[in-house]
């Protein structure tokens, strides 16, 4: 791959360009989602979050993980909806709420690419393979996490999440290119790959942690797939964030 | 789909910037993430690794029955939080010196060494963490066992696509061990620590293989013996062995790790 000087030079110029133009995009979305009075560490909690400072780090909310957010922001109790279940092996109701939020997340993502896919816009084959595949990734997601909540003795969730896929009904309706379903998914997949990561520090056993994350890697790879055909990086950040993501109990 | 140099580079671009900002906080988030510690019983661990090894019925953490069994005859107890993190250090490590030997082999074009000089640079940044964690265990230095193997692999390549392939291994099998040992770890904050950087291994793995142009499916871990055709989970079936790859130098070769 031979690069010229001027050709990066001139890529230097556009991504200057496009990071100017991003920054202001995700100034206005944060302002919009943080600034409605709510208490920090109400909001943190509904993000499922570490910090308030690691939130503003993430640089690539959008709109999917807006809507995430912004199904999680009503929730001022931390989003969790105690499930009065009880188990005999060591996981309790808390834990189960998460699995079946997390269910009801991949249903989500399995609804998104569906209606992608249907649409006729994926005209790229790659991309249009790569939805296919990771719609199938989501649904095999779904039926883990479904078979983990009757396992442990809960009640399984068996449709997309129904405040996200609400939340989420404006943007796809508006999305109406390749790129722009590709956005959305995009950021589908990273609030996903954030929720993972946010709930192996919520879960009361450490049980739940490895089979969670057996699922959030893939969720960032599809985000490294998915990131560079809208021009963004494929890796953004040294540590995947906790934030950003479904706070348990939303919606189910 | 293909990747051009311009692609590469659109990949990449944004990462260094975005790490800096990560580093910022780095120090304070680890120091809260132990604030948070929430210790479990040994019990529970145990437990943990057998079920969750049924729970995925031979799927994504088939093995850890026998990795966890291998962890623990590498040392007379059972292996703690601290020395995984301090293991997961040393692997982060012979990582970083990876990279530089292969940036150092002239054989890769620039957005290919703009990449791997930014995974470097993640990796720098969890043996920092992983260090912090692993305490009194952590050695500070590359593990000898994967930093030689990985250096004899390195100068026995003889092309760009060679080089990049030992290096996407190499992140394959980061993100595996990382992935045993959310099977293994205790605290809520070694937990979170290991949670926060599998998937990051995993993303640094599809872009190299997307440079060696593998097709999508391939791309993604691939699952032996399994209920799910898709490669639709991550597995341990990859994960460095802590007794193979032992910290203590005396007892650990490259020759012998290659074995």
């Amino acid at each position: 791959m031979d690069v010229s000087t001027d050709e990066v030079r001139r890529a230097a110029r556009e991504a200057h360009a496009e990071h100017v133009a991003t920054m202001g995009r995700i100034r206005e979305r944060v302002t919009r989602l943080f600034g409605s009075g709510a208490s920090a560490q109400a909001k943190d909690d509904a993000t499922g979050g570490l910090n308030r400072r690691q939130l503003l780090r993430i640089g690539g909310l959008g709109i999917a993980t807006a809507a995430v957010v912004a199904a999680c922001g009503d929730d001022d109790s931390g989003g969790t909806t105690a499930e009065s279940t009880t188990t005999t092996t060591g996981v309790g109701s808390g834990d189960i709420t998460i699995l079946r939020t997390a269910t009801s997340l991949e249903l989500v993502a399995v609804d998104v690419y569906g209606k992608a896919i249907a649409s006729g816009l994926l005209t790229t084959a790659a991309v249009s393979d790569a939805a296919k595949l990771f719609q199938s990734h989501h649904q095999d997601h779904a039926d883990f996490f479904a078979g983990l909540t009757k396992r442990y003795g809960g009640t399984a969730f068996a449709k997309p999440n129904p405040v996200v896929a609400q939340q989420l009904q404006g943007p796809l309706a508006q999305a109406t290119t390749e790129q722009a379903l590709v956005t959305l998914a995009l950021q589908l997949e990273q609030a996903a790959a954030a929720s993972y990561v946010s709930y192996v520090g919520r879960y009361s056993t450490p049980l739940l942690a490895q089979p969670t994350m057996s699922v959030g890697g893939i969720e960032a790879r599809h985000v490294a797939v998915l990131a560079p055909v809208v021009n963004q990086p494929p890796v953004p950040a040294a540590f995947q964030p906790a934030t950003g993501g479904l706070a348990p109990g939303t919606g189910v | 789909m293909e990747i051009s140099a311009r692609e590469l580079r659109n990949l990449t671009r944004d990462v260094d910037e975005q790490h800096r900002d990560g580093l910022d906080g780095l120090a304070s988030d680890i120091a809260e993430l132990h604030a948070a510690t929430r210790p479990y019983r040994r019990r529970e661990i145990l437990r943990g690794a057998g079920v969750g090894a049924a729970i995925v019925i031979g799927a994504a953490v088939l093995p850890i029955d026998s990795l966890m069994a291998a962890a623990q005859t590498a040392t007379t107890e059972k292996p703690t939080d601290e020395d995984i993190a301090a293991f997961g250090e040393s692997i982060e490590l012979a990582i970083v010196e990876a990279y530089k030997a292969a940036l150092a082999t002239g054989l890769l074009s620039a957005p290919v060494s703009q990449s791997l000089t930014q995974f470097a640079n993640h990796h720098s940044d969890h043996a920092k963490a992983l260090g912090t964690a692993g305490g009194s265990k952590s050695k500070g230095a590359p593990n000898p066992g994967v930093a030689g193997r990985a250096r004899d692999q390195i100068a026995n390549a003889h092309d760009e696509k060679g080089v990049v392939r030992i290096c996407a291994d190499l992140e394959s099998s980061a993100a595996s061990t990382y992935l045993f040992a959310l099977g293994a770890l205790q605290s809520t904050s070694a937990l979170q620590l290991a949670a926060s950087i599998l998937p990051v291994e995993s993303q640094h793995a599809m872009v190299l293989t997307q440079v060696l142009g593998d097709d999508l499916l391939s791309r993604f871990p691939a699952v032996a013996d399994t209920n799910f055709k898709n490669n639709s989970f991550e597995v341990t079936t990859r994960a460095f062995d802590l007794q193979k790859y032992t910290l203590n130098p005396t007892t650990t070769t490259a020759a012998a790790a290659s074995k």
